[in-house]
């Protein structure tokens, strides 16, 4: 689980940089939150840390000291930022030892706030970017992080034959240059809106420049960081351990002295190590284990809201799929509040937008969520032209024992309106693959779909792009001009609050259309024990144990 | 004897060829791109075909073919696509767990296999022998995944008497996280152990040098423990030897419930990713197994049954 989602994630940055660098856009971001219409749905919400146990023993202050293991979902294979191979198994891993100019707000607010970087300011013309670093910072070995590392390390990053897997990040990036001891200069080929978040997520580190390129491959056995983390111990399959960075500089962080990830693939072992106690934490909850969970007095469901949801793509050279009336039926037709109660046990929201909740988006007052009408989708499918019906495939992630449920579910529910579902069940390399190649007729987007921003740029543009840099409507076959035109100007505006006025009436338009049908928005669940305390993640998800500690009492 | 030493070993390169070349062309049956999954889907196309090129994906399937089979023969395994390193280097580590376990499975087999077929065989019939089958054959037939799950509940979650999942190296380490996933290995091949030990006992029990040695006193205890168990013994441990191949990659139901790094789970990652190299890597290596193996095992039986003639 997860494992496509990531895959995806680390691709679909390619296609938004490509996308994104064509733009003339100052961006906007600076310091402290980005404003926002009181009418409009900031999108990315502030944190709301729900959980579902009441047995939480976190009062008081944070107290330090401790270690923890989490069981994890997902390995970790290299400790090479510029180069990942697991998807999130690297990428959490990396989050713990290295750090970057600036990062996102670690209580999970749409915010770019200042980490290496004490302060930035962006020329006029939104093409150089001055950062002016924090003094005192140290690399986990107790080097001085320099101007030089910094420049050095966004060059790296700024370089795709060195940042080759996420190189899309850093579309639009020219050069890095020192100004002086603290201040860093980058320069842009062209203004790219969204570069403040491009830089904040984890490729644009800053690695100490003598030891990488003395000790070159072997560095990453042993890496050399600025994070709050560093490395201890790594065995590839099993686990990695982290241990406190005495040299970190936003103390009294961290205040877990030792971290250990543990590789649990499977997710009953997960759930074993965390009642057994042998695991604080774990991810990559399923729905069936909520139950569990939440009836327990010594675990804390954890829910975290993100830009996560599942989607079902329709694909359009299917001629049924091609007709607006047939998707917007089919839409019509999911029972989403009873997907969510019966199969994900009440964990999850019915969406109004067809990609998730992003900043900007319009409130359910402006842009209605998905309804439920069975009558209004039959009718729908007589004016179509498909009164009778007809059949179609739709392709699930193998190995999902809920995927298999809500499978079932969808098939039954298009059938009260004469869509004749045959299920297919795919593995999810060949999922991603058959997508990627428009082979199928309806499909799960694997399992479920994050975005790698917390701007709707991103997906705006996957949808809706049909230029020859476009994915052809994320692999949909989708278009629309009016759309198209609409997004170009979203992406090419200067002013918050003017995105935050148009997003709302693209939102609504994407609706009308259902070029991908949004099934249903996610939080990312994880589970831990009740005195594991400051269960913080970004917005993008990524666990901030910086800000984890262990409360004695239990 | 070192005639036919030499005469299977030749054979043995000859399986070990077929299979190789076998493995070789069903990987490159499978559907997908390896180099578009490992890059992924959006992937610039340019990239892709680079990266296929330096490969050698773009070459014809013989010349691919010969490309391996080249490399093979220099001890090298090529690199994991997916996990970026040289397979030999991720094998190493990864092979070190997966034998352990096997062979600490097999142990805890034959522990418990050879004392229950050894009563059975005793007293065929009896109250023993009817409670040894129904127990073998109870825990055969539970799949492993759910008899690992429920041994990790009762020893690792009730009782806490090791830890529920996890590996350590080290002689403590090994013991306390290798034990249940052993257990649940050797649990489910006892069976094996005890069926064939008990039937060849029965009939050994019942020959007639049996009867003399009986017949001139010899303690019952000595009669079964040593001239019957020596008699009855090997084809149990033919079957294991054949069976040990099929563990190398068949733990990785095991591995995935305690979270054994070993070879089996590595598998089916390279399955998944279709990894070429670690896939006829990890094939290779198993079906050798089965082979070097079964090639021991004869020549034990050999050397224990001098009524056995490998050879002409």
């Amino acid at each position: 689980m997860g494992v496509t989602r990531m895959r995806l994630r680390r691709a679909s940055i390619s296609v938004v940089a490509v996308l994104m660098g064509s733009t003339s856009i100052v961006a906007l971001s600076t310091q402290g939150a980005d404003g926002a219409s009181s009418k409009v749905r900031s999108g990315s919400p502030d944190v709301s840390l729900s959980s579902h146990s009441s047995g939480s023993t976190c009062s008081g202050k944070p107290v330090s000291g401790g270690s923890l293991v989490y069981a994890r979902g997902t390995s970790t294979e290299t400790l090479d930022p510029w180069a990942i191979l697991n998807g999130n198994g690297d990428i959490f891993a990396d989050d713990l030892i290295y750090q970057g100019l600036v990062g996102f707000n670690s209580k999970g607010l749409n915010q770019v706030i200042p980490a290496i970087a004490k302060s930035w300011t962006i020329s006029p013309n939104g093409l150089t970017y001055t950062f002016h670093l924090r003094p005192g910072v140290k690399f986990s070995n107790g080097q001085p992080v320099t101007a030089q590392d910094v420049a050095w390390s966004l060059n790296q990053f700024g370089n795709p034959k060195i940042n080759s897997v996420m190189a899309v990040l850093s579309v639009g990036y020219h050069h890095a240059s020192v100004v002086n001891s603290s201040t860093v200069e980058i320069t842009l080929t062209h203004p790219v809106t969204a570069f403040l978040n491009d830089i904040a997520t984890f490729p644009a580190v800053v690695l100490p420049q003598k030891l990488v390129t003395s000790e070159g491959a072997s560095f990453w056995k042993h890496p050399v960081g600025s994070g709050p983390f560093s490395l201890q111990t790594f065995e590839s399959g099993s686990h990695v351990t982290f241990v406190r960075n005495k040299y970190y500089w936003d103390k009294p962080l961290p205040y877990l002295n030792k971290v250990t990830f543990n590789f649990a693939l499977d997710s009953n072992s997960r759930m074993l190590d965390l009642q057994s106690g042998e695991a604080q934490i774990a991810d990559l909850i399923t729905p069936s284990q909520i139950p569990t969970i939440q009836s327990s007095k010594s675990l804390v469901l954890a829910q975290q809201k993100i830009p996560l949801w599942i989607s079902i793509f329709p694909n359009e050279k299917y001629k049924p799929l091609a007709n607006v009336d047939v998707r917007l039926a089919m839409s019509d037709a999911i029972d989403r509040k009873t997907i969510i109660k019966e199969i994900f046990h009440g964990i999850g929201t019915v969406p109004n937008s067809v990609i998730g909740q992003l900043k900007f988006d319009g409130s359910n007052s402006q842009v209605p969520p998905y309804k439920y009408d069975v009558t209004e989708a039959k009718k729908l499918m007589a004016e179509a032209g498909y009164a009778k019906g007809f059949n179609v495939t739709l392709q699930y992630p193998v190995g999902f024992d809920y995927f298999s449920q809500l499978g079932l579910l969808v098939k039954q529910e298009l059938g009260a309106i004469g869509v004749n579902v045959t299920l297919v069940p795919v593995a999810t390399t060949t999922l991603t693959s058959n997508w990627s190649l428009m082979k199928y007729q309806l499909t799960f987007f694997g399992t479920e779909i994050s975005s790698d921003i917390p701007l709707p740029d991103e997906y705006a543009q996957f949808l809706s792009d049909p230029t020859s840099s476009g994915i052809d409507g994320f692999f949909t076959g989708w278009k629309d001009q009016k759309i198209w035109t609409m997004v170009q100007k979203f992406t090419s505006t200067t002013s918050n609050a003017s995105r935050a006025q148009q997003w709302p009436k693209i939102q609504e338009a994407l609706m009308k259309q259902q070029p991908g049908i949004n099934v249903m928005d996610l939080p990312i669940l994880t589970a831990h024990a009740n005195n594991f305390c400051g269960a913080d993640v970004n917005i993008l998800g990524v666990d901030q144990l910086q800000n984890t500690w262990i409360s004695s009492s239990k | 004897m070192l005639m036919y030493v030499i005469r299977r070993l030749l054979f043995c390169v000859f399986v070990v060829w077929a299979l190789a070349t076998v493995t070789f062309v069903l990987v490159h049956l499978m559907p997908g791109d390896p180099v578009r999954l490992a890059l992924g889907p959006r992937a610039p196309q340019y990239l892709v075909n680079a990266e296929r090129n330096r490969l050698g994906f773009d070459n014809s399937l013989l010349t691919q073919y010969f490309s391996y089979f080249n490399k093979l023969l220099h001890g090298n395994l090529g690199t994991a696509l997916s996990l970026g390193a040289s397979v030999t280097y991720i094998l190493g580590q990864r092979v070190i767990p997966s034998v352990l376990l096997i062979s600490y499975g097999l142990f805890i087999a034959v522990l418990i296999g050879v004392p229950l077929a050894i009563i059975s065989a005793v007293r065929p019939n009896g109250r023993a022998d009817h409670g040894t089958r129904l127990f073998t054959t109870f825990v055969f037939g539970m799949p492993t995944f759910w008899l690992g799950l429920m041994i990790d509940l009762f020893f690792g979650l009730k009782l806490k008497w090791f830890p529920v999942s996890g590996y350590s190296s080290g002689i403590g380490g090994l013991f306390r996280t290798l034990t249940l996933p052993a257990l649940t290995l050797g649990l489910s091949l006892v069976v094996l152990v005890t069926r064939s030990l008990r039937f060849n006992l029965i009939q050994v029990l019942n020959s007639e040098y049996i009867e003399a040695a009986r017949s001139r006193g010899i303690a019952e205890w000595r009669i079964v423990l040593i001239h019957a168990m020596r008699n009855a013994v090997m084809p149990t441990f033919t079957i294991l030897s054949a069976v040990i191949g099929f563990l190398i990659g068949g733990t990785v139901i095991l591995e995935q419930v305690f979270q054994i790094p070993g070879v089996g789970s590595l598998l089916v990652q390279a399955v998944l990713n279709r990894d070429y190299s670690l896939v006829e890597a990890i094939t290779l290596l198993a079906g050798t197994s089965v082979v070097v193996a079964s090639l021991i095992a004869d020549m034990l039986q050999a050397a224990l049954d001098p009524r056995v003639r490998l050879w002409r």
